[in-house]
């Protein structure tokens, strides 16, 4: 349904390129909740925007094939693009606080994709934007609003509501909780779990914060130095972490059962992007590391029901 | 509701802010040393008799009899009356006079440059900042900048050597032409004939701030989320430029633009003087050298009361184009 093979982007400068995707690969089958797990800069975003053909200047894609429904996006027209982006693929971004264009009110800035791209009339058009609204608990009334009249978790529902407008097969999601409060966090991460049953859109959900995506994924890939390093059924991964990594993560969250005594993490930095990777990039900061980690770089093999890069299995 | 309250609270804002405007006015010439009166009859000669002096003082309203209150109160009614009393320099000529002879020009000039200058700009800055990643938006971004570092005032003069006195393409002074009596559309163009090697200099000399503001403004809009929104959704490219872009990325400038507009009144002196236009700036110029005081006060007051009704007037357009400011 949402494909994207082999996949390399980066940002390119006047003397050095940031290579922040290398190779990705993944496919988002009909109601998949695909995580996206990684630490800061460790190229997510950058896999979202390329995978969605907007990868601005200086960033680049190199090569790979994003397939969504047998089309491959990267390489539409601007008028093809036109048609099939809000309608098969749409996104939610990053902070609630600048999602939405301060000077138009809620209902034009939803409305305006669907009057100026899909043929609606202006009726038609806010009608929709109407029941869609009602979808995420939002009262119509606040249709005419601005967006500085609403709470930040409004904004947010704002937000969703406005990339389900054209029911869409996939929705990007890029940290789409990360501004709000713990209780408000819960409360939206819950309608998103119902919307999708109700609607029946797969997720790609991208975010640090992995113990949210072990409640909620149903895959998830987790990502470092620009590579995916393991992917899997979430509750697998979980319960059985392979690689040293994704091992590492899982030990680091702190637990609520347990006394917080020991504090985990992963000692060392990720690799600087700017430079061709020799061997495993995680192979400094990993305790398991050996000879064969300095020379060959691991590929994803499926190992014990999920597909994992590392020299140990 | 909300509406009235913020017209209300701004005009009240604009009337406190024009009260002290006028009473700084009101003071500040009289702490400078020196007698008025004495000044202008010192231009009639160097025996004054000492009755004259005392006469012109009354004439002028500053006899000694009368208490300092009352001169401000008197100052008052007669600004808002205007009658803004006799200029020194083109004594007997009132005030009012010398003023109505040289405004409409300034008006006219420095008013319709910065208009021009102000949309001409932004729209450059709005294709600059967009587009700053093609060659088209480094050019005039490169261009903007060599402008801003032209001196103008030598810019005017190469102009006027260059177009005026060497290819002869334009008057080499005055704001229309002086050599016949022209009416009506004749009388236009030979004003705007007049006029546009001053107000190419002084668009010149002002573009290259709105360009480069702009520019900078538009690019910092363009990292918000909802121009990524705007793009995932295949909205073209040109509504977002506009609709999502520029439409946020003006609201600076609109604030910007509201001070120059208001200090149009007070002309372009430099320009003024390069291409001997009567305006306010040279009119100004000379009141200052000669002490002109009641024509500087009349300048000052005209100044501070125009760049308060600009940025009322902003402040009110301000409000139809930011729905924040409304509340």
């Amino acid at each position: 349904m949402f494909e994207v093979l082999e996949l390399n982007a980066g940002y390119e400068f006047r003397n050095r390129f940031v290579h922040a995707v290398r190779n990705v690969s993944f496919k988002v089958e009909q109601d998949d909740f695909f995580g996206i797990a990684g630490e800061s800069g460790c190229g997510k975003t950058t896999l979202m925007l390329a995978s969605l053909g907007l990868l601005k200047k200086p960033g680049k894609v190199i090569s790979g094939r994003v397939l969504v429904e047998g089309l491959n996006l990267l390489a539409l027209s601007n008028d093809e693009l036109k048609k099939v982006r809000w309608k098969k693929v749409s996104l939610v971004t990053q902070s609630s606080m600048n999602s939405l264009n301060p000077v138009m009110k809620v209902k034009d800035q939803m409305a305006d994709v669907l009057i100026r791209n899909h043929g609606f009339s202006k009726s038609d058009a806010y009608e929709l934007v109407k029941e869609k609204l009602k979808l995420v608990g939002i009262t119509p009334d606040r249709m005419e609003s601005y967006p500085h009249q609403l709470s930040g978790g409004m904004r947010q529902r704002v937000v969703i509501a406005m990339a389900l407008l054209l029911s869409p097969r996939v929705i990007f999601m890029d940290e789409p909780t990360t501004a709000l409060d713990v209780v408000v966090q819960r409360s939206i991460l819950q309608q998103i779990e119902e919307l999708k049953k109700k609607e029946h859109f797969s997720i790609v959900f991208i975010t640090h914060d992995i113990s949210l995506l072990f409640e909620l994924a149903t895959k998830i890939a987790i990502m470092y130095a620009g590579e995916f390093v393991e992917v899997g059924e979430a509750t697998l991964v979980y319960s059985r972490p392979l690689h040293p990594y994704t091992k590492g993560l899982i030990e680091a969250l702190p637990s609520i059962s347990k006394d917080l005594e020991k504090y985990k993490s992963i000692p060392g930095r990720p690799p600087d992007l700017t430079l061709k990777i020799e061997g495993c990039p995680f192979r400094e900061r990993c305790s398991f590391a050996f000879e064969r980690c300095r020379v060959e770089k691991p590929e994803l093999r499926f190992v014990n029901g999920r597909w994992v890069a590392c020299h140990l299995y | 509701m909300k509406v009235l309250k913020y017209v209300v609270n701004r005009l009240f804002f604009f009337a406190i802010t024009l009260f002290f405007a006028l009473t700084l006015n009101f003071v500040i010439p009289r702490f400078m040393p020196g007698d008025p009166a004495e000044r202008i009859l010192m231009r009639f000669g160097p025996n004054i008799d000492e009755q004259a002096i005392e006469a012109m003082r009354i004439a002028l309203g500053l006899d000694k009899e009368k208490g300092l209150l009352r001169q401000y109160f008197e100052y008052l009614k007669n600004t808002f009356s205007g009658n803004f009393g006799i200029s020194y320099l083109h004594y007997p000529v009132p005030v009012k006079q010398v003023l109505a002879s040289s405004l409409p020009w300034t008006l006219g000039l420095v008013g319709t440059s910065t208009v021009i200058s102000f949309i001409l700009g932004t729209l450059l800055g709005v294709y600059a900042g967009w587009h700053r990643d093609r060659r088209a938006g480094s050019g005039i971004l490169i261009f903007s900048l060599c402008l801003r570092s032209i001196a103008y005032f030598w810019l005017a003069m190469l102009f006027l050597y260059v177009f005026g006195y060497r290819l002869g393409w334009f008057p080499l002074s005055n704001a229309y032409s002086t050599k016949e009596t022209l009416h009506g559309f004749r009388f236009v163009l030979s004003v705007i004939y007049h006029a546009v090697l001053p107000s190419m200099t002084l668009i010149v000399a002002s573009l290259g701030n709105w360009i480069l503001t702009m520019r900078n403004n538009m690019i910092s809009v363009l990292a918000e989320d909802y121009i990524t929104l705007a793009e995932a959704k295949g909205l073209g490219e040109g509504y977002i430029m506009l609709h999502y872009a520029a439409r946020n990325a003006i609201l600076p400038s609109i604030t910007a633009f509201g001070i120059s507009l208001g200090f149009v009144v007070s002309g372009a002196l430099l320009t003024e003087i390069v291409y001997s236009y009567p305006g306010v700036g040279y009119q100004l110029y000379r009141a200052v050298l000669s002490q002109d005081f009641p024509l500087i006060q009349a300048i000052f007051f005209f100044v501070s009361l125009s760049v308060l009704l600009a940025n009322l007037i902003m402040d009110f357009l301000y409000a139809f184009l930011d729905p924040r400011v409304r509340g």
